[in-house]
């Protein structure tokens, strides 16, 4: 079963592209290092005991190999939790997108009627909308915490899955596979579930992917207009915010190592899903 | 021969009159045609609005001060002096009578008159919208004795009354009477140092010289005031040379103004305390977790545990990187009330464990501390460093730094049990905290209503009240003194943390002197 | 036919308008009470009141509602709580300048995506359209205060060339026409533009290179069409569609960006504006904000949609 997979046409297609695999790695590197951060680091940035106002601001030195920001906390160490929490975020908020919005759409399609009108009405108004200003609208006044960034950028991102999932469903309900899985009495739920979700994921991890990136890096920009997470937890995006306002002066480690290390992630995302959205393209295949 | 020798003398005395007046003129017009000097100031933030008597905020009140004059006038160390009142007296304790200055014209040449006072001052007490109330809420009558005489009846004896009247704008009644607040807050029409030219909202102020201003000619013609409200922005701004001054110098781009030796660079202690308040009025607060349930915050032994648990060196170092005045008490220095005999205590995290095991909680508690984090001078950074000074005695913080328009509702419906924050004594005298931060809550009088701590202390309550309607001058500070060491010393009321302190930099074509109230009066300027 | 579906979208872009404006309203009215930030320390309780009382936010909030939507059949969005102006008035103040740099930034894009796309779909494995494909990586992939704060280090801060901050001097209702205009216009446009720019590449890559593997392709050149005719005229326009699409929503996406943009570079549009009201909690004006780009935004997509019927004939109403 494994090996069917591994021989899967479209895996063999991903590794072709060298500069795929090097995202691939590359992503699979920073998740172990996000997964358990405290193997890899010497300082726990959380753990306000262990930080010391006398270490403000050092320059990368033995001690701290890239240097401390205001409150003493050591940057590498930050940077690999705060890629956690960026991680975190990023895939949390994509995952419940998809789950709501593919499920919306998929009904939303399928049984079409008021169901479907009231769903793509929110759609739309919600597409009326630069997503930014929602997010922003919903941390600036419901204030800061990891789990309401979540929630917000979920409520930003799943109509896009909504829309699509729809899209598919119409187009492949009228397919013979459906046809006749109704005709032999299957409940519509089986039918969805069973039968159509399988059919189409392939558009849906496309855009996934990519929407991870842009997960990611709306929270590092709310997080940069100081509506993100808490302060004491940084993500890369508030590690950044606080470092560019020391910048000019002087302090560029505090901004530049999570700064480079927030573009590697979203590059080695794209790079992944790039690869992926030309490979399941349809119409490009000669 | 004599006519003729006349006519001679007569033309000699033409011609020579004519090559005089010849080079008088192209003097005057060579004088006249001097080059315009321009100063440009960068500002951390804008004026919200050109209505003097609108909104009660530092920025704004800062800008307008350019345009207006008040009856009298703070310097530069917030000491009173005459501006529009040239001279006043005080023959009852509720009566005051300003004598104005004569010859004051506004902008559009209307003479200022005792109906300009009256209606700056009726206004303010009739419009509902305005943030100047508390300015004039003492007063029970202003009269018009004649064109030059105003008379104020204030209700109760009230010793600050002067310091009050700086606030109080004066408009000029023909241009705003019958108008409305939109228009007014577009056309600023005063007697001061500078004409309104335009405001382009969040961008900039342009201003150009009153040249009839009473008080003489300012150095500089036109005035241009750029909001760069990023902090990053601003510095580069000044360093580039693209403006001349700037205030609030971030405290981690001093370095950095203090080597360019095109620019000099300024501090001066202000009046803004940083402190932290404490609930002190319910025995289980929300946001603390002990392990008996109750809230430590009651304990005396507790709230001094927290004053010498934390190091603010270290915070005024380290956070604020030197530019903090560590703080003992309310009142700075500057400010009546101040109490030289009270001192500091040293950081002493061994001290504060066992005050805190005294208490009973050796093992210390947890406690959540609430800050804003766009209102103070790095207010979110100062937070953090006190939760990890306080770590280390055993008291777990959690900071909750959000943006100030959660942060002072939360306060002010008491959903907090420890938070930062900070006060200002604007008035350069101790009563602005006293009454509204140390006495107890109690709306009716107007009394404690930024005191979210609910710290009740009947007899400092006492010493407030009586202080307030106080006439004399040593007795009152003294009642003051003694309310304050009080609330500090005996009861550990609050932490003081800090004096904020104002950086400024400019360019050295410029002399300036920074003023203790955060102004920029560019008249001073030279 | 047409008639019918214009009035359609027009009706339906208008509820889209009112529920906004509802949502949002209600979200200003829970999110709290402005006079405590409006209000000096030393104002009474008394003073609270009134002030509620003058700004009307001490009604319940369906009064308070239906006193906003008489007002807005009249065309006022009510006063901002903070400058005391027509909140319409202050937003459209300051919108010419954010418009000035989306509109700018969008056409940058276009001018410069468009035909590194295009080259870059003619042949995907040469070196160059390599190193394009990777410049529109970089593109996607660094947020928007990266290359902002990038660009001011090297050049404001490093090398003095270029201002830091600020709209220079307009002429024309623009600042691009002048030199000291154009010069602070740079940077923000970059900065803007650059994740556009790689957007709107990679878009017309994909398009061009779909659409170049077609049959009727092949059959054009071997019907020995010049390559050039067979690349701009058919390849192209048949890409396009979709490009117009995102456009659309791009540029709604671009308002929103420069929010992050305009506080950078200190410029003086409505980004600025919507952030220091929604922290002011200055309800009108984060409605008229909203409602106004909301407006521009069903605007777009509204002709986007026309156009849509226009370019391809197998949409059909």
């Amino acid at each position: 079963m494994i090996m069917k997979w591994f021989k899967n046409e479209l895996l063999v297609e991903f590794f072709e592209d060298k500069m795929a695999v090097i995202g691939l790695v590359i992503f699979a590197l920073l998740g172990i290092l996000a997964l358990a951060p405290s193997i890899f680091t010497y300082q726990n940035p959380y753990d306000l005991t262990q930080l010391f106002l006398e270490n403000s601001f050092q320059a990368p030195n033995p001690n701290f190999i890239l240097g401390t920001d205001e409150q003493g906390r050591d940057i590498y160490s930050a940077m690999l939790y705060g890629l956690r929490i960026s991680l975190y975020v990023g895939l949390a908020s994509t995952i419940l997108s998809v789950i709501i919005g593919y499920t919306l759409g998929l009904i939303s399609g399928y049984y079409g009627g008021w169901v479907d009108t009231i769903i793509m009405r929110i759609a739309d108004i919600q597409l009326s909308f630069p997503a930014i200003l929602i997010a922003l609208i919903i941390m600036a006044l419901w204030g800061e915490g990891v789990g309401k960034i979540i929630i917000a950028i979920t409520v930003v991102n799943w109509v896009y899955y909504a829309r699509t999932a729809r899209g598919v469903v119409l187009s492949e309900k009228e397919k013979d596979y459906a046809q006749s899985a109704r005709a032999l009495g299957m409940s519509n739920f089986g039918i969805i579930f069973g039968e159509i979700l399988p059919n189409t994921t392939a558009p849906i991890i496309v855009i996934a992917t990519v929407r991870i990136a842009n997960a990611i890096i709306l929270e590092a920009t709310l997080s940069f207009l100081g509506l993100g997470v808490p302060i004491t937890e940084p993500s890369l995006g508030s590690l950044i915010a606080n470092g560019y306002q020391v910048l000019f002066s002087g302090y560029w480690w505090a901004s530049v190592f999570p700064g480079v290390l927030l573009m590697v992630l979203i590059i080695s995302i794209n790079l992944i899903g790039d690869r992926m959205r030309d490979i399941m393209n349809p119409r490009l295949k000669r | 021969m004599v006519g003729l020798s006349g006519v001679l003398i007569k033309s000699i005395k033409g011609e020579i009159m004519k090559k005089i007046t010849l080079a008088l003129t192209a003097m005057a017009v060579l004088g006249s045609v001097g080059v315009a000097k321009t100063l440009k100031v960068g500002l951390a933030s804008g004026a919200y609005t050109m209505d003097p008597q609108a909104f009660n905020e530092t920025a704004t009140n800062s800008i307008l001060s350019n345009i207006f004059d008040p009856l009298v006038r703070f310097d530069e160390n917030i000491k009173v002096h005459a501006d529009l009142a040239e001279s006043w007296t005080n023959p009852e304790p509720k009566v005051w009578i300003l004598k104005l200055r004569k010859g004051v014209k506004f902008h559009n040449g209307n003479a200022l008159t005792a109906d300009d006072v009256l209606f700056s001052f009726d206004r303010i007490k009739n419009w509902k919208k305005s943030g100047f109330k508390g300015k004039v809420s003492m007063i029970e009558s202003v009269e018009k004795v004649d064109d030059f005489t105003v008379k104020f009846t204030t209700k109760k004896a009230f010793p600050v009354f002067l310091r009050k009247l700086t606030y109080v704008n004066i408009m000029d009644k023909e241009t705003n009477e019958g108008k409305s607040d939109e228009w007014i807050g577009l056309n600023p029409m005063g007697t001061g140092p500078y004409k309104f030219v335009l405001w382009r909202k969040g961008d900039q102020i342009k201003l150009k010289a009153n040249t009839d201003y009473w008080a003489g000619t300012s150095t500089y013609d036109d005035l241009i005031l750029r909001v760069l409200s990023n902090n990053a922005t601003r510095t580069a701004a000044i360093l580039s040379g693209e403006v001349d001054i700037v205030n609030r110098v971030p405290v981690v781009d001093v370095a950095r103004v203090k080597s360019n030796d095109k620019l000099n660079f300024f501090i001066k202690p202000g009046l803004r305390l940083i402190y932290l308040q404490m609930d002190q009025f319910r025995d289980k607060s929300p946001y603390v977790k002990t392990s008996d349930g109750r809230n430590p915050f009651m304990d005396v032994r507790v709230r001094r545990a927290m004053y010498y648990g934390i190091n603010e060196d270290a915070i005024i170092k380290f956070i604020m990187k030197g530019f903090a005045a560590p703080a003992s008490q309310f009142h700075p220095d500057v400010v009546v009330g101040h109490d030289p005999d009270i001192k500091r205590v040293k950081y002493d995290p061994a001290k504060a464990k066992a005050l805190l095991a005294e208490a009973g909680y050796p093992n210390g508690f947890e406690v959540t501390l609430d800050a804003p984090n766009n209102r103070y001078i790095n207010d979110a950074q100062i937070a953090q460093a006190i939760a990890s000074s306080l770590a280390k005695i055993g008291v777990k913080v959690k900071v909750s730094a959000v943006p100030k328009s959660s942060f002072f509702p939360k306060t002010a419906k008491q959903e907090t049990s420890f938070f930062l924050i900070g006060w200002a004594s604007s008035d350069g005298d101790g009563s602005s905290m006293l009454d509204g931060v140390i006495h107890s809550k109690d709306d009716t009088k107007g009394y404690g209503r930024y005191n979210n701590g609910k710290y009740t202390n009947v007899k400092v309550d006492k010493l407030i009240e009586e202080s307030d309607a106080n006439m004399n001058p040593e007795e009152r500070v003294k009642q003051m003194k003694e309310a304050q060491r009080i609330g500090i010393v005996e009861d550990q009321n609050i932490i003081p943390l800090h004096y904020q302190v104002d950086i400024y930099a400019s360019s050295k074509n410029i002399k300036f002197t920074p003023r203790t109230d955060s102004k920029i009066w560019a008249f001073d300027i030279k | 036919m047409m008639f019918k579906y214009i009035l359609n979208r027009l009706f339906h872009s208008a509820i889209v308008m009112f529920v906004i404006s509802f949502v949002v309203f209600f979200i200003m009215f829970k999110a709290g009470d402005p006079v405590q930030l409006l209000l000096p320390p030393d104002a009474t309780q008394q003073d609270v009141i009134e002030m509620r009382h003058a700004l009307g936010i001490d009604q319940s909030f369906i009064k308070q509602y239906q006193a906003f939507l008489v007002n807005v059949s009249k065309g006022n969005l009510g006063n901002s709580f903070v400058y005391g102006q027509p909140a319409l008035n202050v937003v459209f103040e300051r919108l010419p300048a954010t418009l000035e740099l989306s509109v700018i930034a969008m056409i940058v894009s276009i001018l410069l995506g468009v035909p590194l796309g295009i080259i870059a779909s003619i042949r995907p494995r040469a070196w160059y359209s390599r190193a394009i494909m990777f410049l529109s990586l970089a593109g996607i992939s660094i947020p928007v205060f990266w290359t902002g704060m990038v660009l001011v280090l090297f050049f404001s801060v490093m090398t003095g060339w270029l201002p830091s901050s600020g709209r220079g001097e307009i002429y024309l209702f623009t600042s691009a026409f002048t030199w000291d205009g154009f010069k602070h216009l740079i940077m923000p446009v970059l900065t803007l533009s650059f994740f556009q720019l790689a957007l709107i590449l990679r878009l017309t890559r994909t398009g061009m290179m779909e659409v170049l593997m077609q049959d009727y392709i092949k059959l054009a050149v071997a019907k020995g069409v010049p390559r050039k005719v067979v690349v701009y005229y058919h390849a192209l326009k048949n890409s396009l569609i979709p490009l117009i699409t995102v456009i659309g929503i791009q540029f709604g996406q671009l308002v929103a960006f420069t929010i992050v943009t305009e506080t950078i570079f200190a410029w003086p549009g409505t980004g600025k504006l919507i952030i220091d009201s929604i922290q002011n909690l200055d309800r009108p004006i984060v409605v008229a904000y909203l409602l106004v780009i909301s407006f521009i935004f069903v605007a777009i997509n509204f002709i986007v949609d026309v156009l849509y019927t226009f370019i391809d004939p197998r949409v059909r109403v």
